[in-house]
């Protein structure tokens, strides 16, 4: 401080040669943000930067020799910047992410360590599941013959015969099914469903027949689980997001009633395993005795011809309210707009 | 030495309390810019490809130009608050001079730079119509780019203004050894336009 | 001895350099503002009272309660106790001659009424709707003359940030012989922490306003959903501003509190550091609670479990300061004064706002709660209970030094408890609706609602006879009070020391500090004589 007025706090060969040193950094950030090195170019680059900062402030702006308070002043600037950026960083990159454990398989899970064991418990659970998600297409009690089964070419498995299953009739196959889907069919991959699930699933869907052989050493490797190990390695995300739970309660908890519940998961339980989990399309399937693929959603599509589509034969959804069926094609706009 | 305000004990009081309420002004201007980078923060790393494929947009060559005429401003301020303290007063005119030139120098090219951009069409996300750039978030960035590149050019006109008040204030003599808080103060703003585009153009020129 | 109203003609008032006049242009100007902001609530309230017989139009309603809110907020509670009474009282405080920058002073009285200007310009084009929050996309998308409002507010918290840059500097670099950090007066601790707070906070607003303006010229889409950007995203920039906000309006009005209860108790105060450090703590949370505002905006649930969760520490530095005021008029000798009444006021009012805050913060019952009128109740009772009560201390408690002149005090207490007793009817019906899920902001209502509306605007109606009241004592005070000597109440700051109304330069002599300005002791007192 005692530089004021006592002569210059730099002297002019010092302003030099730090501007020299400024303008080699310069040079090396440009030359190195000509390099790929991935992610490493942003921290390079703000390296770089933030050397430069300090020479400005330290040398430039005399924080070097000025009194401490005034550079507690201006980082108490950058502490509270970095406050706003990471508590809005909590909301923007967050959304959605926040998952529970929902009561509708945390029974299951509190029952066996090792889902694959077919149990009462878990035919029962998976009974409940497959009237949300399943019967649409394979019918009320596995026929085949759901609401929708008639607009699909090959039409949806009957699970109360034995022959003709894809991956075999196992419950470890019906396991493989459910994860990755049947290509060259309406059957889409349900890996977005808890793991539980889907082995409660699996286990009604086959209770559905008569009693199947014995799952073998290599059905587990197919699928890749080890069955003499406890579940926690299996069961890896018992938990589903808040959004997804809120859609499951609206329509597990309805008493009867199947499709009622968000949008989302109206969409979930009638149109994904057509048009995709986020309306893209891609997926074959039969119109009429006619093959033909789904083809995405796009923006021009207004909220009257999404309604009279839904309405249309080729889908036969007719359970559904003149409200639900404007929630449906708001989200099916909305997913178009994605 | 010139006589200090009735309300301070002394002069080196007077400038010490200039000084500081410089330091605090410069906080609110941390954190004025400071929004619109958490707001590049956050969409950046919403929509990296978007961010990335429009930054390919902006002229290296150009930017990097501007960075090398911005702290070349910063040393010619420097120079003339030290030649200011020195009492040199043609030295320090010139200094000023210098640094007036650079920012004029800088101004210019964001002239040629921001025509390009409007020919091209990379322009805020309302008016965007550049048929190249096809996801849908890159008019993002474009705004940001504008918005940010923008306040600072505000600044440095500003800045063009104070300096232009010193010059004359130096070249009169009035700003001389004995009284040069005028000079420190507004060299410390300039150096902070200086700092604000150090972080802008490896953000927005190099990285995207 | 000539003192700093001496110097007569407009002329001499616009052009001073004199913090204590520039506080009283505030104070006056910011009493014009509270007066229309006022008209247009006890409108509002009138057109309440029957749901059928329509007084506003929908969209007349909707812009009247903007200005009503962006008039009171901007233009009223947030400049309203560092404007006016800081600016005439913190230099004297500090035995200083004047603040740090007396021109920047004198500009940011000026950059405050140019943005006033542009924002009540708005009522006589298109208006404004959409309140005081301008939330996107509404605000981008509506044709009312909302720019105006914007721009207004976007100056005048410029204006703000200088004054709060004036005052840091001033007690960091003019602060008397001997006022050490530990004897300074918690008035002061109290105006620090708000400074701090809006250099920090307000230059975000500013960049927010220019992100909005340019959103609505430039159509830069960055909080406008059909562009790709983010509306929530909005909500954040606005209320890491807002909600610290908040606390501007609130610790400056805990300051003056801090200065009155232990003069009139004639009690040290109790618990001194614990009052002026937790002004610092409460500055600090302010910044990380934000996100409680929007609990129900979409953002995600980990924000929203966060927020609520910090938000629960506002009560911890705000219950440390309610218990150290109780604390010191414990066993003290109580003289009800106007100022105290105003103190005792706004105890009652912010602890029954403090404490519904708890139930807004939890957030299970945010949810139901967000933008009923228990959210109204809430914030009324916190910033008319908390800020104007803490104003109107102020003003009844530094009257005397403002002016040399004494008010009746039984005039002020009728205007007390008119304003307090009118408070509780207009607002606690208002947690009752708000509870029984009244929503905000709504032109109309449901019939079930009708009764306790209608207690409300009654209420509403004795806090418009109170400030009505006010005006007409205050003003016959100015004219022709009693004169109150120097030091009418035996207070022992620094702004007490000097004659009533004070010399232009403050002291006659420079004042030298040699002990804590809170040593009151009960007996021996001499108190304004016309109670």
């Amino acid at each position: 401080m005692a530089s004021h007025s006592s002569g210059p706090h730099l002297s002019v060969r010092s302003v030099l040669s730090l501007g020299g040193l400024l303008l080699v950094l310069t040079l090396v950030t440009v030359l190195v943000s000509f390099v790929d090195l991935g992610k490493l170019n942003f921290f390079v680059a703000a390296l770089v930067a933030i050397c430069k900062a300090t020479i400005v402030l330290y040398f430039f702006m005399n924080l070097r020799h000025d009194s401490r308070d005034n550079a507690v002043i201006f980082l108490t600037s950058l502490v509270f910047l970095t406050i706003f950026f990471v508590l809005t960083s909590v909301d923007v990159f967050f959304r959605g992410d926040v998952k529970v454990k929902g009561a509708f398989f945390q029974a299951v899970a509190s029952v066996t360590k090792k889902p694959w064991i077919k149990t009462p418990e878990l035919v029962a659970h998976g009974k409940e599941q497959y009237a949300i998600q399943c019967a649409m297409c394979h019918g009320a009690v596995g026929a085949g013959n759901g609401p929708a089964a008639a607009a699909l070419v090959p039409p949806p498995r009957d699970f109360t015969k034995p022959d003709g299953w894809k991956n075999g009739r196992k419950a470890t196959m019906v396991f493989k099914t459910l994860k990755d889907g049947l290509a060259g069919s309406a059957m889409a991959s349900y890996a977005t469903l808890p793991e539980d699930d889907r082995w409660a699933l699996a286990h009604y869907i086959i209770s559905l027949g008569s009693e199947p052989p014995a799952d073998t050493a290599e059905d587990f490797a197919v699928i890749g689980i080890d069955p003499n190990k406890e579940g926690s390695t299996v069961i890896k995300e018992p938990k589903i997001t808040i959004r997804q739970a809120m859609a499951l309660l609206q329509t597990s908890s309805s008493g009867g009633r199947l499709y009622t519940g968000s949008a989302e998961g109206q969409y979930g339980q009638l149109c994904a395993s057509c048009h995709g989990d986020k309306g893209q399309g891609g997926i074959k399937v039969g119109q009429y005795g006619l093959y033909a693929v789904t083809k995405p959603f796009d923006r021009a599509m207004t909220e009257d011809a999404i309604i009279a589509s839904i309405r249309g034969t080729a889908h036969r959804v007719t359970t559904l309210s003149q409200e639900e069926l404007t929630a449906l094609a708001r989200f099916v706009q909305n997913a178009a707009k994605r | 030495m010139r006589h200090h305000a009735h309300h301070f004990a002394s002069a080196e009081a007077e400038f010490e309390a200039s000084k500081q309420g410089m330091w605090v002004f410069l906080v609110t201007e941390v954190l004025m810019f400071g929004g619109l980078l958490v707001g590049y923060g956050i969409f950046r790393n919403l929509y990296p490809e978007a961010f990335h494929e429009a930054h390919k947009h902006l002229a290296v060559s150009l930017g990097a130009i501007n960075t090398v005429f911005l702290i070349s401003s910063s040393v010619t301020m420097a120079l003339a608050v030290t030649y200011t303290q020195m009492g040199k007063r043609v030295a320090a005119s010139c200094s000023l001079i210098g640094t007036l030139t650079l920012a004029f120098s800088f101004l210019c090219v964001k002239y040629v730079e921001y025509s390009h951009k409007f020919h091209d069409g990379l322009l805020p996300a309302g008016y965007f119509t550049n048929t190249e750039l096809k996801l849908p978030e890159a008019p993002l960035f474009f705004s940001l780019y504008f918005m940010t590149t923008g306040l600072h050019m505000l600044h440095v006109l500003i800045g063009m203004g104070l300096l232009i008040w010193i010059l004359r204030r130096t070249w009169s003599g009035e700003l001389s050894s004995g009284y040069c808080t005028p000079t420190e103060l507004v060299g410390f703003y300039w150096h902070f336009v200086d700092l604000v585009w150090i972080f802008l153009f490896p953000l927005l020129y190099l990285v995207g | 001895m000539s003192n700093y109203l001496a110097a007569k003609g407009l002329r001499s008032w616009l052009t001073t350099l004199d913090h204590k006049r520039i506080g009283l242009m505030y104070l006056f100007s910011i009493f014009v503002f509270f007066l229309l902001g006022g008209i247009f609530a006890l409108i509002l309230r009138l057109h309440l009272f029957g749901w059928g017989k329509d007084l506003l139009s929908a969209d007349m309603y909707n812009q009247f309660f903007t200005f009503h809110g962006a008039i009171m907020i901007f233009l009223v509670i947030i400049p309203g106790i560092p404007g006016a009474l800081g600016n005439f009282i913190l230099p004297i405080m500090l035995g200083a001659k004047d603040v740090a920058f007396p021109r920047l002073n004198l500009a940011s009285y000026y950059i405050f009424m140019v943005g006033a200007i542009f924002a009540a310009s708005a009522l006589f084009l298109r208006g404004a709707d959409g309140g005081w929050t301008f939330y996107t996309p509404y605000s981008i998308r509506t044709n009312t003359t909302v720019l105006l409002v914007l721009t207004g507010a976007l100056i005048a918290g410029f204006s703000s940030i200088l004054t709060a840059l004036n005052f840091i500097i001033s007690i960091h670099k003019l602060r008397a012989p001997g006022m050490t950090w530990d004897r300074l007066p918690l008035f002061l601790w109290a105006l620090y922490a708000t400074s701090i707070i809006q250099i920090l906070a307000t230059p975000v607003l500013a960049i927010t306003l220019v992100l909005l303006i340019a959103e609505r010229v430039l159509q830069i889409g960055i909080f406008d959903p059909k562009l790709g950007g983010d509306p929530i995203l909005f909500q954040h920039f606005f209320w890491f501003y807002s909600h610290p906000a908040v606390y501007i309006m609130i610790l400056p009005a805990m300051g003056v509190i801090s200065e009155v209860i232990p003069v009139f108790s004639r009690k040290p105060i109790f618990g001194y550091k614990a009052i002026a450090y937790s002004s610092f703590g409460i500055a600090l949370i302010a910044f990380i609670v934000w996100g409680h505002h929007m609990v129900v905006s979409g953002q995600s649930e980990l924000a929203n479990f966060l927020f609520s969760l910090l938000t629960m520490f506002v009560a911890v530095p705000t219950g440390i300061k309610v218990f150290s005021w109780v604390g010191t008029m414990y066993r003290g000798s109580i003289h009800l004064y106007a100022p105290m009444l105003y103190a005792l006021g706004f105890l009652e009012l912010f602890t029954i706002g403090g404490l519904t805050g708890i139930f807004l913060a939890t957030l299970a019952i945010d949810v139901h709660m967000t933008d009923t009128y228990f959210v109204v109740a809430h914030f009324h009772y916190v910033m008319v209970g908390g800020t104007i009560m803490g104003l109107l201390a102020g003003v009844h408690y530094w009257f005397p030094k403002m002016t040399g002149r004494l008010y009746s005090e039984r005039d002020a207490a009728i205007s007390f408890w008119s304003i307090l007793i009118g408070f509780n009817v207009t607002f606690f019906p208002q947690f009752i609706l708000g509870a029984q899920g009244m929503p905000r902001r709504y032109w109309h209502y449901l019939p079930e609602y009708t009764m306790l509306n209608r207690v409300s605007t009654v209420g509403s109606w004795f806090i418009g006879f109170g400030f009505l009241y006010l005006m007409i004592y205050m003003w016959k005070a100015v004219r022709y009070g009693k004169a109150s000597g120097s030091n009418p109440w035996s207070a022992l700051t620094l702004e007490w020391q000097t004659s009533s109304p004070p010399p232009t330069e403050n002291f006659e002599i420079d004042p030298v500090v040699t002990d804590w300005p809170y040593a009151y002791a009960p007996d021996n007192v001499h108190m304004a004589v016309n109670k």
